[in-house]
C-alpha cells in the first residue's frame, strides 16, 4: 500500500525551506507522493458550500496561501528522484487543456516520469464567475479536457474537435517521459466523480475516508466502467485517511491502493519527528 | 552590463540533465539571468515565423517547447543567485489570474528572482487552437499587466477590463519582490515600444542592430515622456551575438542587459562556451 501527502502547496510549504524539507524528508520515509491543491483566487465571502468540511469554508480561510499547484511541482522535481508529484486537484475546467497537457509534461519530464494528475471538476462557483467560464458547463469541459490531452500526448501532429475545445492538427512537444501519456486520477465524492472515473480515470481519489461511502462510490465507478467496456481493476483507488496502522489496513481490506494524509506538522522539527514515525510505525508494517 | 542566456528551456535543453547544467554553470560563471521562451502549440500549417528569413520555426515545429514557468521552479531549487526569466510567455493566451499566481509562486519559491518577459504573440493559428480571439491581443495584454500588477499588490484585488473583470479576488500568496513581479516587454513593433513605455519595468526587443536599437529606445523614452512617466527605470535588454566588439556596440546605444543563446548543447562543450562567454566578453566590458 502507499502512502501520500496531501496539502503540500498550501500554507506554511508555500515556502521554499519547508517544501524542500518536506518533499526530501518525506522521500526518505518511504512516502510514494506528494500532492498539491489548488484554488486560483478565492472570491472574497464566496458563498458556494465547501465540500470537505462541516462548516463548509476552506480550510485555513479566505486568506490561507495556495500557491499554483504546478510551479512546486517543478520545484520539487529537481532535489527528488522517487517521490511522484502529484496535484490533488487540478481544477482542469478553468485551465485550458493546452496548456495543462504542456505544463505536466513539463514536469513529467524533468522528473523522469514522476508526474500524477488529479483532477477535479471545481465546486467554487464564485471562482469560475472570476475566470468569465460558465459553472455550469464545467463537467463537460473537464470530460472534453481529459481526451484532448491524451491526444497532446501522443506522438505526432495532434488533434481534438470537441464542443468546448478544438485545435489540430498541431504539433505540442516536449511529449512526457511516461510512454502512455500521463495518468489521470479523479478527485472529488460525487456520482459524477465516480462515473468520471469508470469511464475516463486511470485512477478515483474520493477525498473522504468513510468504508461505506467508499465502496459505494466504488460500486458505481466499477459500473460504469463495465458499461464502457473497460476493467475497473486497472482504475487505481486513492482515499483520504488518518496515520494509523489499523485505519490503513481497513482501507486496504475494500481495495485501496492509496491513502493520502495531511503533512504531519507545520514546521521542520515536526514534520522530521512525524514523518520519520510515519516511516517506521506504518509505513514500514504496511 | 548584465549577461543573460536565453532558448534555457527548448530543444535539448528540454532534458533536465543539460537545463541543470546549464542553470548551475550560468550561475557559478557570473551570468545574471537564464531566459525561457513558449509557444504552447505549433498548428499545422501556420504563418511564417517572423524571427527568420525563411519563417521556419528555428528547431522546426516539433522541435520540445517546455512550458516556460516550470524549469524556471526546477532551476529555482538548485540555484540561489541567478535570475529567472522569460523571454517570453505569450501573455494574451492565458488568462491573469492564472499568470500572476504562478509568478508569485515562482517569486516565493525563488526568494525573488523572477523577471517576467512577455510579448503579445504573432501566431494566429495558436490563439486559434486555445480560443483566443487573435485582434484582441494588445487590448489583452494591456489588461493583464493591470490586473496581475492589482493581484500582486491588494487582498482583495478587483479588475474590470473589457475582457477580464474579477471583483475582490483574493490570490495568495504575493510575489517576495516589492511592487511585484518586474514585466519586461518583448517584441520591436510601435505597439511593443509604446507599451513598454507606458507599464513596463524593462524592455527586450528582439533585434540586434545597434541603429535600430538606439532608434527603438527613443521612441521608447518619447512614449514615455507622454505618458507622463520616467524612462531611466526602464531598463534595456537585448539579444547579442557572442563576440566582444557586438557587446560593446549594443552596451553603447544603451543596453543594460545583454542576452546570449546557449554556447553549446554538448554537455561536454556548455561549460567551455560558457566560461569564454564570462571571460572574454562580459569580463571586459
Amino acid at each position: 500500500m502507499k502512502v501520500g501527502l496531501l496539502f503540500a502547496n498550501a500554507g506554511p510549504f508555500s515556502q521554499p525551506e519547508i517544501l524542500a524539507h518536506l518533499a526530501t524528508t518525506a522521500e526518505n520515509a518511504g512516502v510514494e507522493s506528494l500532492w498539491t491543491v489548488e484554488h486560483v483566487v478565492i472570491p472574497q465571502g464566496y458563498q458556494s458550500p465547501y465540500p470537505y468540511s462541516k462548516d463548509g469554508k476552506i480550510p485555513g480561510g479566505e486568506d490561507v496561501p495556495i500557491p499554483d499547484p504546478l510551479i512546486p511541482l517543478g520545484f520539487v522535481a529537481a532535489i527528488t528522484k522517487k517521490i511522484k508529484l502529484a496535484t490533488g486537484v487540478v481544477i482542469l475546467p478553468q485551465r485550458h487543456p493546452v496548456y495543462v497537457a504542456k505544463e505536466v509534461a513539463t514536469i513529467d519530464l524533468l522528473s523522469g516520469g514522476r508526474m500524477i494528475l488529479g483532477i477535479g471538476s471545481g465546486w467554487l462557483k464564485e471562482e469560475f464567475d472570476a475566470l468569465g467560464l460558465d459553472f455550469h458547463q464545467r463537467g463537460a469541459r473537464t470530460d472534453e479536457s481529459i481526451q484532448a490531452m491524451r491526444a497532446l500526448w501522443r506522438d505526432g501532429p495532434s488533434s481534438f474537435h470537441g464542443k468546448h475545445f478544438n485545435f489540430g492538427p498541431a504539433m505540442s512537444y516536449p511529449k512526457p517521459a511516461q510512454r502512455d501519456g500521463i495518468p489521470i486520477h479523479i478527485g472529488g465524492h460525487s456520482p459524477a466523480a465516480a462515473r468520471r472515473a469508470g469511464r475516463l480515470g486511470d485512477g478515483f481519489f474520493p477525498a473522504l475516508s468513510e468504508i461505506p461511502k467508499l465502496k459505494e462510490l466504488f460500486a458505481l465507478m466499477r459500473g460504469e466502467a463495465v458499461k464502457h467496456g473497460r476493467n475497473a481493476d486497472t482504475i487505481e483507488l486513492s482515499c483520504m485517511g488518518r496515520a494509523t496502522l489499523d485505519s490503513f489496513k481497513a482501507l486496504q481490506d475494500i481495495g485501496i491502493v492509496r491513502v493520502v494524509i495531511p503533512p504531519p506538522g507545520n514546521d521542520k522539527e515536526k514534520l522530521s519527528a512525524g514523518l520519520d514515525k510515519l516511516g517506521n510505525e506504518i509505513i514500514a508494517r504496511l | 552590463m548584465k549577461a543573460g542566456i536565453s532558448f534555457a528551456n527548448s530543444g535539448p535543453f528540454s532534458r533536465p540533465d543539460l537545463f541543470a547544467q546549464l542553470a548551475r554553470d550560468a550561475e557559478e560563471l557570473g551570468f545574471e539571468s537564464i531566459w525561457t521562451v513558449e509557444h504552447v502549440i505549433i498548428p499545422q500549417p501556420h504563418m511564417p515565423y517572423p524571427g527568420s528569413k525563411d519563417g521556419q520555426m528555428p528547431g522546426g515545429d516539433s522541435v520540445a517547447i517546455p512550458d516556460p514557468l516550470i524549469p524556471l521552479a526546477y532551476a529555482a531549487a538548485i540555484t540561489s543567485k541567478i535570475k529567472l526569466a522569460t523571454g517570453i510567455v505569450i501573455v494574451p493566451q492565458r488568462h491573469p489570474l492564472y499568470l500572476a499566481k504562478q509568478l508569485a509562486t515562482l517569486d516565493v519559491l525563488s526568494h525573488g528572482r523572477v523577471i517576467l518577459g512577455i510579448g503579445s504573440g504573432w501566431m494566429k493559428e495558436e490563439f486559434e487552437a486555445v480560443d483566443v480571439p487573435f485582434n484582441t491581443r494588445g487590448a489583452r495584454t494591456d489588461e493583464s499587466i493591470q490586473a496581475m500588477r492589482a493581484l500582486w499588490s491588494a487582498t482583495p484585488a478587483s479588475f474590470h477590463g473589457k475582457y477580464y473583470h474579477f471583483h475582490e479576488a483574493k490570490s495568495l500568496p504575493k510575489p517576495v519582490q516589492a511592487g511585484g513581479v518586474p514585466i519586461h516587454v518583448g517584441g520591436y513593433s510601435a505597439a511593443a515600444a509604446r507599451r513598454a513605455a507606458r507599464f513596463g519595468d524593462g524592455f527586450f526587443p528582439t533585434i540586434v542592430q545597434p541603429d535600430k536599437l538606439k532608434e527603438i529606445f527613443a521612441q521608447v523614452r518619447e512614449e514615455a515622456g507622454k505618458a507622463g512617466r520616467d524612462s531611466s527605470p526602464i531598463e534595456f535588454t537585448a539579444m547579442a551575438a557572442a563576440k566582444l566588439d557586438a557587446v560593446k556596440a549594443t552596451q553603447d546605444v544603451g543596453v543594460h542587459r545583454v542576452i546570449f543563446g546557449p554556447p553549446s548543447s554538448d554537455p561536454m562543450k556548455l561549460r567551455a562556451g560558457l566560461e569564454r562567454i564570462a571571460n572574454e566578453i562580459i569580463a571586459k566590458l
